[in-house]
């Protein structure tokens, strides 16, 4: 009988074996760390959030800002997604926004992956897919599925409790990455607490009118294809909420509730002039009771105890087997439009028009990836 | 000279119902009974009929100056309750004060519940039953589904009182305006 016994030569090859497996791992690893490229649409300037906080420059949130100004009198309006990079139609409207809007009065402040660093990197258990793609004319575009909260790179240890400076309201220590607990921000504690004040400092001197923060939510919790508006916010949100109601696609509304701090759809309101409103869709690729979690689900929202917990009725979205990133997509775009297209009847000189958006239903036809452009991409070769 | 004299009448009659349709701001109070945004989406619909009313989500019987009509948009939100910093019991005592106050005024009572099947359950349910019977008028959006246990119906029982349905918010101006113009408000 052979021995199977190592020797040098095997032990070599063992440790040749293993720095390739590292090596490779911690290249698709740091790979989500590379910026999803985009294609704005002309007009669009490109900015830094730096620039209304210079000392986030240099700093790994110094996330990417787009100002398209029609040169016309107008209001201002802000897309925000990106939030929660775990909730991908919340970035997926902004980029539709920022590759095909035409603002033909007013101007369009697009910030499509507001937590720059929680894009880069995955919640731990929860086993989530690193990246998705869609089919665009003429190629395939990528982009990443990231965590909730900031790179722990760059902001850690938690603490124990985290305590809002404003308020002093307490929450785990976990929350104190979250960029939706920390506005209006702190400019000298952690990167999360700045990015907050950093957008807080756009929103005041680009004196926006009315502001997005877009983001997803699990199927079974109760705040979900709704709207939370700002209470300054509440006559145009119940507007666009009967508008979308009439159009078949119907959002419903919630009131900001004042004894929650840190959020935008609060802090926005009480710390700006800007209209503030936070919408969320159903994401079933972050619900408690998914199965298989991978690119699929995100893409379709297609799993099957979804579909069992409808039955029992235990969902806040109509859930007939998917949930597809277009529909959920296809949402925020065109409730954003109504938005938009009402501002005017509510903020005298507010108005704020836009042209080439895709309507609801040639998004659901065609697919949201019909309206990107294809762009140069090598992060995930060979996948 | 027959056509001029007849399109003399009609704008004279476009004329006057636009006239009219300039109603006073303190004809018409609203409140939310249940602090759901429904409220807010009933003042968006007579904003189109061009009323603009008193509006307070929180309205106290006090509150009342000599309007002619109180419209109590009915239906429950916790999250409201809670931005509110009031819990249902306490809400119902007002609901039920500020009725009883509007009808001692010999208000006409208008009750509207637009939030649809959804706006119904345990939470709901506690605020329909305390503001119904209180209606001189009932309107509700898509009333064969959410009126399908007969809650609405039972409650107004007995009293000549038609229920008015509409398909979906906006669909309650037509309701509106004929139940208000027959108040004399519009
Ligand atoms: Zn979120």
């Amino acid at each position: 009988m052979r021995s199977s016994r190592g020797t040098a030569l095997t032990a070599a090859a063992l440790c040749v074996a293993v720095a390739l497996i590292c090596f490779v791992s911690a290249r698709s690893f740091l790979a989500m760390r590379l910026p999803d490229p985009v294609a704005p649409a002309q007009g669009f300037e490109r900015y830094n959030l730096s620039h209304w906080f210079p000392a986030l420059k240099g700093s790994p949130g110094d996330s990417d800002v787009y100002i398209q100004d029609s040169g016309v009198p107008g209001g201002t309006v802000f897309i925000m997604g990106g939030t929660h990079p775990n909730e991908p139609s919340g970035y997926m409207a902004a980029v539709v926004y920022l590759e095909r809007a035409k603002v033909t009065k007013g101007r369009l402040i697009v910030m499509p992956f507001a937590n720059a660093t929680a894009m880069g990197h995955n919640s731990p258990q929860e086993a989530s897919p690193q990246y998705f793609s869609l089919d665009v004319d003429g190629g395939t575009r990528w982009f990443r599925y990231g965590s909730r909260a900031t790179n722990p790179v760059y902001q850690w240890p938690a603490p124990d409790i985290y305590i809002h400076a404003q308020s002093g309201q307490k929450l785990d220590g976990g929350s104190k990455s979250n960029l939706n607990r920390a506005y209006p921000g702190v400019p000298d504690d952690s990167l999360t607490q700045q990015v907050a004040y950093g957008i807080i400092q756009l929103l005041n001197k680009e004196k926006v009118d009315l502001a997005f923060d877009l983001h997803e939510a699990s199927p079974e919790y109760p705040v979900v294809n709704a709207i939370v508006a700002h209470n300054r916010a509440m006559e145009l949100a119940a507007m666009v909420s009967m508008e979308l109601e009439m159009a078949g696609i119907p959002m419903r509304l919630e009131p900001s509730p004042v004894n929650f701090r840190g959020l935008s759809h609060r802090e926005w309101g009480d710390h700006s002039d800007a209209l503030a409103i936070l919408m969320e869709t159903g994401n079933p690729s972050q619900g408690r009771l998914r199965g298989k979690t991978d690119a699929a689900l995100a893409v379709t929202g297609k799993d099957k105890a979804y579909l069992k917990a409808a039955a029992l009725g235990r969902l806040f979205i109509p859930y007939e087997g998917d949930q597809t990133l277009d529909l959920r997509t296809a949402r925020h775009v065109t409730s954003m439009k109504m938005f938009m297209d009402m501002l005017g009847d509510v903020k005298e000189g507010g108005d704020v028009e836009v042209e080439g958006i895709p309507s609801f239903d040639d998004m659901m036809e065609r697919g949201i990836g019909a309206f990107l452009s294809p762009v140069e991409d090598d992060r995930f070769d060979g996948k | 000279m027959k056509i001029r004299f007849s399109a003399f009448l009609s704008a004279l009659a476009i004329a006057s119902t636009l006239m009219a349709g300039v109603s006073f701001a303190s004809d018409v109070a609203l409140t939310s009974v249940g602090q759901s945004p429904d409220a807010m989406m009933v003042k968006v619909v007579l904003k189109s009929l061009k009323i603009v009313p008193d509006y307070e989500a929180l309205m106290k019987a006090e509150e009342l100056s000599g309007q002619k009509v109180l419209i109590a948009v009915v239906g429950g939100s916790s999250k409201g309750l809670g931005a509110a910093g009031i819990d249902k019991d306490q809400e119902v005592a007002r609901s039920k004060a500020l009725l009883e106050k509007a009808k001692a005024d010999n208000m006409k009572i208008l009750v509207m519940h637009v939030g649809g099947p959804g706006r119904r359950g345990a939470l709901s349910d506690l605020f329909i039953s305390a503001a119904v019977p209180f209606a001189d008028a009932l309107i509700i959006v898509d009333k064969d589904n959410t009126d399908m246990d007969g809650l609405f119906s039972k409650l107004v029982e007995g009293k000549s009182i038609e229920i008015l349905s509409a398909d979906n918010v906006r669909g309650t101006k037509e309701p509106l305006e004929s139940v208000l113009s027959s108040w004399g408000v519009i």
